[in-house]
C-alpha cells in the first residue's frame, strides 16, 4: 500500500487533499526509524503503546487493518473500507471529493 | 456421509467466522481451577482437535510443497480438515452429559460441524433441553448460520443483493426461522448475557449484511443493539456493544468525523479538524 499512498501525496500536492495516518505499531521509535527507508513523508496520530487496542482505534471501533476513512472538506465521512478497496476505487473516490474541496473555494 | 465434505468445509470456515463474528460469545471469564468434568472433558477434546487440524495443515503443506519442488501438479489445498473423524468423539460427550448444561459446548461444537436435519436436531436439544445454560450465548451462531446456504450467505454474490424470488422465497422463510429462534432465547433464557447477545445477534442480521444496512430496518436493529448494551453485564460483551453503537451512531458514512487529537510519532500533537477545508484520507496502518 506504501507505494500507492506516496503517489497519492505526490500526485494531490497543492490540492486540497491529506493523508493522515492513525500508525499503530507498538513500537513508536522503531516506526519512526522506518520513515526515511519507507519515503513517508505524511502526519500520523500515534496510537499509544497498546497498539491496536490503543484509544484512538478502540474509540473508531477498527477491527481490521488497515481500514481507511475519507472525510470530505466538511469533515463528513464519505467512504469507509475496512481492508483497501484497490487503488483505482480510490483514487476515483478522492478525486471527486478534490474537486468539490476546489469548487466550494471559489 | 454423502455430504460431509461440505460439511467439513463449513465448520473450518465456521471456527474461522466464530472469532470474527462473535468474539464476545467465547467463554468469557477463564475457567476457575477447579471446572467440573464436563469442561475438562470438553477442553482435551477441543485441544486434541486444535492439534490434529494443525497436523493436518502442515501435512497438506508438505505434500503441496514437495509436488511443487518435483514439478509434479500441486494439488488444490483441501480444506477439509479432521472434524469428520473427531464428529463422534464431540457426540459422545454430547450423549453422556445429556440432559444437563455439560453438555452444551459438546452440542455447539457437533452443530456447528453439521447441516441439514442433523443441526436442526442439535439446535432442537440446545433450545429445549437448555435455555436455562449460562451458555446458551455460544449457540447463536448456529442458529443465524441457517441463513446460509452450501456455506455462503443467502445473498446473491454476484450482484451482492439479497435472494429474492429467484431464491423461491426459501430466503424470508428461513430469516423467519432464525428470528423465531432468537425470540425464544429472549423469552426464555433468564441470563442477561445471554439476552444481550441475542439482542446483538438480531441486529447484527440487518447491520452485518454484505449487500448494505437497510435503511428502514436500521432503526430497529440500533434498538437491539441499544438495549443489549444496557443489559450486558460482562464487561468485554459491554465494550464491544458500546463500540458497535458508537460506530453506527457517529463513523457513519454522512456524519460529521469525531475529532481525533493527540500526538504524531515525533510527538507533536495535532488535530484531525487542523484539515477542515481538505479532502483528508484517514489510514489506519502499522509495519508491524
Amino acid at each position: 500500500m506504501f507505494p500507492h499512498e506516496r503517489s497519492l501525496v505526490e500526485k494531490l500536492a497543492g490540492k486540497p487533499f491529506a493523508l493522515i495516518g492513525v500508525n499503530s505499531d507498538k513500537d513508536v521509535a522503531q516506526a519512526r526509524a522506518k520513515y526515511p527507508d519507507e519515503k513517508i513523508t505524511w502526519r500520523s496520530f500515534w496510537c499509544g503503546p497498546e497498539g491496536t487496542r490503543g484509544p484512538i482505534p478502540t474509540r473508531w471501533n477498527v477491527r481490521g487493518w488497515p481500514t481507511m476513512y475519507v472525510i470530505d472538506h466538511e469533515g463528513v465521512i464519505r467512504h469507509k473500507w475496512v481492508g483497501s478497496p484497490g487503488d483505482k476505487v480510490l483514487d476515483e473516490a478522492i478525486d471527486v471529493l478534490v474537486a468539490k474541496a476546489e469548487a466550494a473555494k471559489k | 456421509m454423502g455430504r460431509m465434505p461440505d460439511t467439513r468445509i463449513l465448520g473450518l470456515l465456521g471456527a474461522l467466522l466464530l472469532g470474527a463474528a462473535f468474539p464476545a460469545q467465547q467463554p468469557t471469564a477463564q475457567p476457575p481451577a477447579s471446572t467440573s468434568p464436563a469442561k475438562q472433558e470438553f477442553q482435551a477434546l477441543t485441544d486434541g482437535y486444535t492439534k490434529a487440524s494443525r497436523e493436518f495443515a502442515e501435512k497438506r503443506r508438505a505434500e503441496a510443497d514437495a509436488a511443487r519442488k518435483e514439478g509434479k501438479p500441486v494439488p488444490a489445498v483441501s480444506m477439509a480438515g479432521p472434524a469428520a473423524e473427531w464428529l463422534p468423539k464431540f457426540a459422545a460427550g454430547a450423549e453422556k452429559y445429556k440432559g444437563t448444561d455439560g453438555a452444551v459446548p459438546f452440542l455447539v461444537w457437533v452443530g456447528n460441524q453439521s447441516r441439514g436435519a442433523e443441526r436442526d436436531a442439535v439446535l432442537a436439544t440446545l433450545l429445549t433441553d437448555h435455555m436455562q445454560s449460562p451458555e446458551l450465548g455460544t449457540a447463536l451462531r448456529l442458529v443465524t448460520s441457517q441463513l446460509q446456504v452450501g456455506g455462503t450467505r443467502a445473498i446473491n454474490m454476484q450482484s451482492g443483493q439479497p435472494a429474492g424470488a429467484g431464491d423461491d422465497g426459501k430466503a424470508a422463510e428461513r430469516e423467519a426461522l432464525v428470528r423465531d429462534q432468537l425470540a425464544r432465547i429472549l423469552a426464555g433464557s433468564p441470563h442477561a448475557d445471554v439476552k444481550a447477545q441475542t439482542l446483538l445477534a438480531r441486529a447484527n442480521l440487518v447491520l452485518e449484511v454484505r449487500s448494505g444496512v437497510d435503511p428502514a430496518k436500521k432503526p430497529a436493529a440500533l434498538d437491539d443493539v441499544r438495549a443489549a448494551a444496557q443489559l450486558a453485564v460482562d464487561p468485554k460483551l459491554k465494550a464491544q456493544l458500546d463500540g458497535i453503537l458508537y460506530e453506527q451512531e457517529h463513523l457513519a458514512i454522512g456524519s460529521v468525523a469525531p475529532e481525533i487529537e493527540g500526538p504524531d510519532l515525533d510527538g507533536v500533537s495535532f488535530k484531525l479538524s487542523d484539515y477542515r477545508g481538505k479532502v483528508v484520507l484517514l489510514d489506519y496502518w502499522g509495519f508491524w
